[in-house]
């Protein structure tokens, strides 16, 4: 009788190992931003999401208003004012869920501001922070690129 | 010391005799068990099936193979208890029935339930080692489903959808008529678009992509590092896209698909786990389902994070 309560036990135990790998009430930290950034500040809203399946990266693009604005009106639309946003990160495996991808180490926040026109088209301004504390980078390199990357985003339906 | 154990000696016996009458009395409580016939049953490699049909058939098919000890009251009812809720959720013997994207999502479900150690039923494989799955039968399953997530080229139809929604879409004017609500009485909360974002996924198994957000409550509690339990008032919008491929292999929303809402009340939604559930479909944000019991798919999906208060997300502090 004994000997089979143990038993009985022991296998329960043996059982629950097999359960919930992750570990429960957990922070994604690798992908979270550094606090001292003070992203949410920015008072930005989703505008799209954008996965690159070669790289094997995820970002999402913020905006605000005037950026949402100028989104819908397609390209070439950039007006004065719009600050737009780019998160990137390298995937990881879903813990929860094989057949998934989400966030993994944060690789990059590009940020772009527009100000008033110079000659009919808004001065832009574009910044590209990287790695997990966000550091800003020195070089210019691809710059025009990323600007018109940024500028060409398609909002994603969100009704 | 003696004239106090002595009364309980002398009950013993009697008492011992009531169990017995009581333990043979209970088996002639045993609503009847049936095997419906099976009208389609699950098709796959000899490998995936013989998995399947050792470890899950028992509970959900209609050849179900109870031994003697499973026919005992009371361990009968709740194996009886079992293989209905079982069925009910995920029948092998009825698989044809269901459309090809169904079967998939089902087999994937299945596959999860596994790797998190849900399915099979750890009381069952108490009694029935021989069900236990592996982690060589594991990487069988998984190397199947595996094969069946193919990303289709968007075809003309899907884009042409996906068109019309962007065209339909105004993102200032577009107000539903009236406030959809769910069979439940959840009501749709068209404000999920200006919460923070608080985690994305790309789903290879159904070639969709995901945004998840966070309500004020729940970024705040993020903050706090208070999520297990989240806060009453914490909610969850999920938005599922279709996914669009170009030439650079950037994948981008195309069709709106879906919102999905978890909205914490502990007391209110105490018979769903603590969560109001509710799920709208297509950029007519149509409520999934007839009746109010869509919310146990919602939960048997998210049975397996119970201790993380059902939910998958890992959420990223902004
Ligand atoms: C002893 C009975 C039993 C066995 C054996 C069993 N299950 Fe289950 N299963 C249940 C019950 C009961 C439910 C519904 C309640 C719950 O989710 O716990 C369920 C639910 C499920 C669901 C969710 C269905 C839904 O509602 O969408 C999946 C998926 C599942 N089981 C897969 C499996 C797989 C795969 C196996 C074999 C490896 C298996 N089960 C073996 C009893 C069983
Ligand atoms: C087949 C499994 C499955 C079913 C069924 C399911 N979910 Fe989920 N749900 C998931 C997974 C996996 C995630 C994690 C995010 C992702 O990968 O899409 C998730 C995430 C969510 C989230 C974001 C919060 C979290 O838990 O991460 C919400 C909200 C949600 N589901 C609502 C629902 C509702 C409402 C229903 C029922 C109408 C439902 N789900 C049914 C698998 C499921």
């Amino acid at each position: 009788m004994k000997a089979t309560t143990i038993a009985l036990a022991g296998l329960l135990a043996l059982s629950a190992c097999s359960q919930n790998q992750v570990p429960a009430g957990q922070l994604n930290e690798a992908a979270s931003l550094p606090p001292a950034f003070n992203f949410s500040k920015l008072g930005l809203r989703v505008l799209t999401s954008v996965i690159n399946q070669r790289q094997g990266t995820t970002a999402t693009l913020y905006g605000n208003d005037q950026a949402r604005q100028a989104a819908l009106e397609g390209a070439g639309a950039a007006q004065s004012g719009e600050v737009l946003a780019l998160l990137t990160w390298r995937q990881q495996p879903d813990p929860n869920w094989f057949g998934a991808r989400i966030p993994g180490a944060l690789q990059s926040l590009e940020l772009l501001r527009t100000g008033p026109a110079g000659a009919g088209r808004p001065a832009v301004t574009y910044q590209c922070f990287t790695g997990q504390n966000l550091a800003l980078r020195a070089d210019t390199l691809h710059q025009q690129e990323r600007i018109a990357y940024l500028l060409a985003q398609k909002l994603a339906v969100l009704p | 010391m003696s004239t106090v154990a002595h009364p309980f000696r002398r009950l013993l016996l009697p008492a011992g005799a009531l169990l017995g009458a009581a333990f043979v009395g209970i088996q002639f409580i045993h609503p009847p068990l049936e095997n419906p016939p099976v009208t389609g049953d699950f098709q796959a490699p000899v490998a995936v099936k013989n998995i399947v049909q050792r470890a899950c058939y028992d509970c959900h098919s209609n050849q179900t193979n109870l031994r003697w000890f499973d026919k005992v009251a009371p361990v009968y009812w709740q194996v009886s208890d079992h293989v209905r809720e079982g069925r009910a959720g995920l029948n092998f013997s009825t698989w044809q029935s269901l459309p090809p994207d169904a079967q998939k999502a089902k087999l994937w479900e299945a596959v999860n339930q596994i790797i998190a150690g849900a399915m099979p039923l750890s009381e069952y494989t108490l009694a029935h080692p021989a069900a236990k799955v592996s982690a060589q039968d594991v990487a069988v399953l998984k190397q199947y489903v595996a094969s069946l997530a193919h990303n289709p080229p968007a075809d003309s139809a899907k884009l042409n959808t996906a068109a019309r929604q962007y065209r339909h879409w105004q993102p200032a004017a577009a107000k539903p008529a009236a406030v959809p609500v769910a069979p439940n009485g959840f009501a749709f909360l068209p404000d999920y678009k200006n919460w923070q974002a608080i985690s994305t996924t790309e789903r290879f198994d159904n070639g969709t992509m995901r945004v998840v957000f966070g309500n004020a409550v729940a970024v705040q509690a993020i903050r706090d590092k208070h999520i297990n339990p989240w806060p009453n008032g914490t909610a969850f919008a999920k938005v599922a896209w279709d996914q669009l491929a170009d030439a650079q292999g950037n994948v981008s929303p195309s069709a709106f698909k879906q919102v999905e809402y978890m909205l914490k009340d502990d007391q209110k939604y105490a018979a769903t786990k603590g969560w109001g559930w509710a799920r709208f479909k297509t950029d007519k944000l149509v409520p999934y389902s007839k009746d109010a019991l869509f919310t146990t798919e919602c939960i048997s999906c998210h049975q397996p994070q119970q201790h993380n208060d059902f939910v998958f997300t890992q959420p990223i502090n902004h």
